[in-house]
């Protein structure tokens, strides 16, 4: 046996055992998801299956009747316009108070910011009920807010500051606060401190630094802060419906009305799936501008 | 999974419109939103609800009343064979909340005594009770719900028809024994005020709750029931006698007639209220000075000293019921307790715990003239009131639901 066949021999062995353990380390990852992928399975694809069925039965008869109604009466795609338009307004708000936020969080020693953080959480532990009734005391005619502009002479008359669209999105807003702080803190914390340094000693001002290194790398938390917000901003109701005025109606609200007192269930579920479709369209376009797919993969 | 929860929430608040809201939104708030489509789970089967009350800011103490206790154990005619049950299990679902609480006291304590009937305690719900039925695993015996849904699902096919062999209803008022059901309360939607306002000169009816000249001030209406009531209240306000609003309403154009006269109070309105507690609390702190409102609250409020007024004139009056799934084991023993809860005796024990009323005239006979004043179903109240056609929202809710969000959102 020549040299060389049996270090080609001993090649092919070893490229054997590392297929094999490739493929046993594969199984393993298979075997390790396997409870994930079936609570998935059981307890989201497959209600879906069926909400996407009842939405096109009637009795025992198919038909696109639900869907039909919904392009055809103004009052659902006003809706639907309305529940989208409140939540990016939401998402803006959130972005907008959140990032500070989360960058002070993130530039202060990790206990106090872990204490802070309890201070963020707050209105999300707080009862619906009892969070509306501070915003009442706090923003109605003759809430505290307009007794003291009153008082200091800044205005003249009451400010309307709740049963409106202000109302919708200072109560939201409040809740969901946490889902964009929250991500955008983790990823904060974890940008490296050297590189802003390697920046100003490069020149940069802190302002230069910001911009061109700590914002692009900050940019996967608010990205995924941002979709957090705005898809579970798509599907309240009980604050837009106890803080809003008669405008601010979302489109759970009328899902929940089909269920509860039409009990018209399959309507019902096609309202859900068009909002459940246009939700994934948005999500597509947004990966698509964002490459949400990449940013979740690297960056920190 | 907020729209869950928030589902449940809803509806239950506006069957029970005390304090189950509170208890929901507890469950609210300690489980919030999970991602998702929203609405999803709403479809895919509403979560339960588990019985536990969470106090929360604003319940109500309707349930104290001293009186109830006076008197010794609750006695009902032809319930005096305490093993009439023995060993049979009936499982109630109500509303949960002071509703259930005051049910406890007295209906399923003294049905459990007097007929040795073991009782278990569950929340009710349309979905669950659909899903039970379609799944043939039936667990409840009886279970509540508003008239009007009452109505749909007995239509659907999901409920027992009502034996009316067992249950006595020889004293009931008009539509109060359904085919499938049997209105076991009634409850009112009326005009509330602020009597340090109007005090010397109260509003008499909804034509003065539309006239913002000789009433001015800040108003609150319901949007949660949607057209069901408004449509009535605005035919009123358009000088309609109570007794011709559904004929009306029944007539060509007499639902455009009712949003044409709606058009007018918009602009007044500052809140278009969502929850029950929100119109004695917005009554109460003066940020509206008229409203239309649930009696149960507003007692309430009253009872804490608030200086709010009901004018019972040209409310509407509504019911809750008791039914029975497609499908359930124990039938008598269902038909028997619904006919232990609406015998006069029990009705009127029920109405000392929570202001709402029987649907046995018979038991305002056992009753303080105190209590009656307060009862939107005694004769002095329900006279001046309209009831709730149930037939014609059963034929046309779907449509004019959509029709006043439309109009609503406009």
């Amino acid at each position: 046996m020549t040299t060389g066949k049996v270090l080609a021999e001993r090649t092919y062995q070893e490229s054997i055992i590392s297929r094999r353990l490739e493929l046993r380390r594969q199984l393993g990852y298979i075997v390790l998801l396997l409870p994930t992928l079936l609570l998935l399975l059981v307890l989201f694809v497959y209600p879906i299956a069926r909400l996407i069925v009842t939405s096109v039965y009637d009795g025992n008869q198919f038909t696109l009747e639900h869907y039909r109604r919904i392009v055809e009466v103004d009052l659902y795609l006003r809706v639907l316009r309305t529940t989208f338009t409140i939540a990016l307004q939401v998402t803006l708000l959130c972005l907008i108070l959140g990032y500070p936020l989360a960058y002070f969080l993130a530039s202060v020693r990790a206990r106090t910011a872990r204490l802070l953080m309890i201070l963020v959480l707050i209105p999300f532990w707080t009862s619906i009920l009892v969070r509306t009734y501070a915003w009442m005391v706090l923003l109605q005619r003759q809430g505290v807010f307009n007794r003291w502009l009153l008082e200091l002479g800044l205005i003249d008359e009451p400010l309307r500051m709740m049963y409106n669209r202000i109302g919708v999105l200072v109560g939201m807003t409040h809740v969901l606060l946490p889902f964009m702080v929250l991500p955008a803190y983790a990823v904060m914390r974890g940008i490296d401190p050297n590189l802003l340094r390697a920046a100003y000693n490069l020149g940069a001002s802190p302002f230069q630094a910001f911009l061109r290194v700590f914002l692009p790398l900050s940019l996967p938390g608010i990205a995924a802060g941002s979709l957090l917000v705005f898809i579970l901003a798509l599907g309240f109701f009980i604050t837009p419906a106890l803080m809003g005025g008669r405008t601010d109606m979302m489109i759970a609200q009328l899902i929940e009305t089909q269920i509860r007192t039409q009990l018209n269930f399959p309507f019902a579920a096609a309202l859900a799936a068009v909002l459940l479709i246009i939700t994934l369209v948005i999500f597509a376009i947004y990966n698509r501008l964002l490459g949400l797919d990449k940013m979740f993969g690297g960056g920190y | 999974m907020a729209i869950d929860w928030e589902a449940s929430l809803r509806h239950l608040e506006r069957q029970g419109r005390l304090r189950r809201r509170q208890f929901l939104r507890a469950l609210l708030a300690s489980g919030l939103t999970v991602v998702g489509a929203p609405g999803l789970i709403a479809c895919a089967g509403r979560q339960q609800a588990t019985p536990t009350t969470a106090p929360a800011g604003g319940q109500t103490p309707a349930a104290a009343s001293p009186t109830a206790a006076a008197g010794g154990e609750l006695k009902v005619a032809g319930y005096d064979n305490p093993n009439k049950w023995k060993g049979k299990t009936l499982v109630f679902a109500g509303f949960g909340g002071a509703m259930q609480d005051a049910q406890r006291k007295a209906v399923l304590e003294p049905f459990a005594r007097l007929t040795g009937a073991t009782i278990v305690e569950d929340t009710t719900d349309i979905g669950k009770l659909k899903a039970m039925v379609d799944a043939r695993a039936v667990e409840w015996t009886v279970a509540q719900q508003g008239t009007f849904e009452s109505r749909v699902l007995g239509k659907q096919g999901y409920l027992e028809p009502i034996d009316y062999s067992v249950i006595d209803k020889a004293n009931f008022f008009e539509d109060v024994a359904g085919e499938f059901d049997v209105a076991v309360i009634y409850w009112s939607l009326i005009l509330a005020y602020r009597t340090d306002k109007f005090g010397m000169n109260p509003p008499q009816g909804w034509k003065d709750f539309w006239d913002v000249q000789k009433f001015p001030g800040p108003r609150a209406m319901d949007k949660v029931d949607g057209p069901v009531g408004n449509l009535e209240f605005a035919l009123m306000a358009d000088g309609v006698p109570k007794d011709q609003v559904y004929q009306v309403l029944r007539s060509a154009g007499g639902v455009e007639r009712a949003f044409k006269k709606l058009d007018e109070i918009k602009p007044h309105v500052t809140v278009w209220w969502e929850a029950g507690a929100q119109p004695a609390q917005l009554l109460t702190d003066g940020e509206v000075d008229m409203a239309q409102a649930w009696n149960g609250r507003i007692d309430a409020a009253q009872r804490q000293g608030a200086p709010i007024a009901i004018q019972w004139n040209e409310g509407l009056l509504r019911t809750d019921s008791f039914i029975v799934p497609k499908g359930v084991k124990e039938k008598e023993l269902a038909m028997d307790f619904i006919n232990f809860a609406t015998r006069p005796e029990v009705q009127a024990e029920l109405s000392k715990y929570i202001p709402y009323s029987p649907t046995n005239a018979k038991a305002f006979d056992l009753m303080t003239e105190e209590l009656k004043a307060r009862l939107p179903s005694a004769p002095a109240q329900k006279e001046k009131q309209l009831l709730a056609d149930a037939s014609f929202w059963l034929e046309n809710l779907d449509r004019l639901t959509e029709q006043f969000n439309d109009w609503l959102t406009k």
